[in-house]
């Protein structure tokens, strides 16, 4: 598996109550599992079914994924700022598999 | 195509209604126990009863609040961007579903703390379909509509 690359873009600072935007983008296939290889095959379905964003350990945004979404999710969506502090993002797929990260954004 | 004409928003709604009252006498005449979210929802494939699960049981009133805003005609099935903004107040979650997909449910976002209720996403597209978001707000539910076509010498989906 390729290894998996998230781009998150948030502002690096933003005034106390702000609300920003935040755009989140992982590299996934999403296989749908409705898919045939070439031999006719089913190919199993593989998908990110989970995405969490936390500021600071409090949930800001989740969701839960069908096979509806297309390959490398992308999210974008609006968080309101009261302190400085570290957004953490977590992908899961149906293999459990993690991906993770974080960014830091200032009170200015 | 944030606008719906009065005609087809008219048409959603009798639809909508009728499905929802089904639920409701569904939900009268037997004793069936709703999850309130599981992920059999996801796996649903019949439209009338997974908005009958979104709506836990309860009719899910067509809001011209919800601004749905997705491309009326597609050239990539794969990659269709929606946008949802609901300008209703405390909105908990919001769902995606791509009607004609197999599993038409997409996507169910929801909200730590009720800033704004907007959201952008991608979806993918099996074939020409209408794209519903049902926005769940103050223990009541919501639901907008749009279709969205695809060019036509992109009947299938590609492979990306």
């Amino acid at each position: 598996m390729a290894k998996a690359k998230a781009r998150i873009k948030v502002p690096k600072t933003a005034s106390a109550g702000e609300i920003i935007t935040i755009k989140s983008l992982v590299n996934h296939r999403m296989e749908s599992g409705h898919r045939t290889d070439k031999d006719g095959r089913a190919i199993p379905r593989k998908i990110i079914n989970k995405f969490t964003c936390e500021f600071n350990g409090k949930p800001v945004f989740s969701c839960d994924l069908g096979t509806g979404i297309a390959a490398n999710p992308f999210f974008e969506f609006k968080a309101r700022v009261m302190e400085a502090g570290t957004f953490h993002f977590t992908w899961i797929d149906d293999e459990g598999i993690k991906i993770e990260a974080r960014k830091e954004i200032d009170i200015v | 195509m944030t606008a719906v004409d009065t005609q087809n928003s008219r048409r959603v709604f009798l639809k909508h209604t009728l499905i929802a009252s089904c639920g409701v006498y569904t939900l009268a005449s037997n004793t069936k126990v709703y999850a309130s979210w599981s992920d059999n929802l996801f796996d649903q494939q019949n439209l009338a009863e997974l908005l009958d699960g979104l709506a836990e049981g309860g009719a899910a009133e067509l809001s011209e609040q919800i601004q749905l805003t997705v491309p009326a005609l597609v050239e990539n099935p794969a990659i269709v961007p929606v946008s949802v903004f609901a300008d209703i107040d405390d909105v908990e979650s919001i769902a995606i579903l791509v009607e004609s997909n197999v599993n038409p449910l997409a996507g169910r976002y929801q909200f730590g703390e009720r800033v704004a209720a907007k959201i952008s996403t991608r979806v993918r597209l099996e074939q020409d379909s209408t794209i519903t978001a049902l926005v769940k707000a103050g223990g009541k539910h919501y639901l907008n509509s749009a279709d969205v076509a695809l060019k036509s010498f992109f009947c299938k989906p590609i492979k990306q």
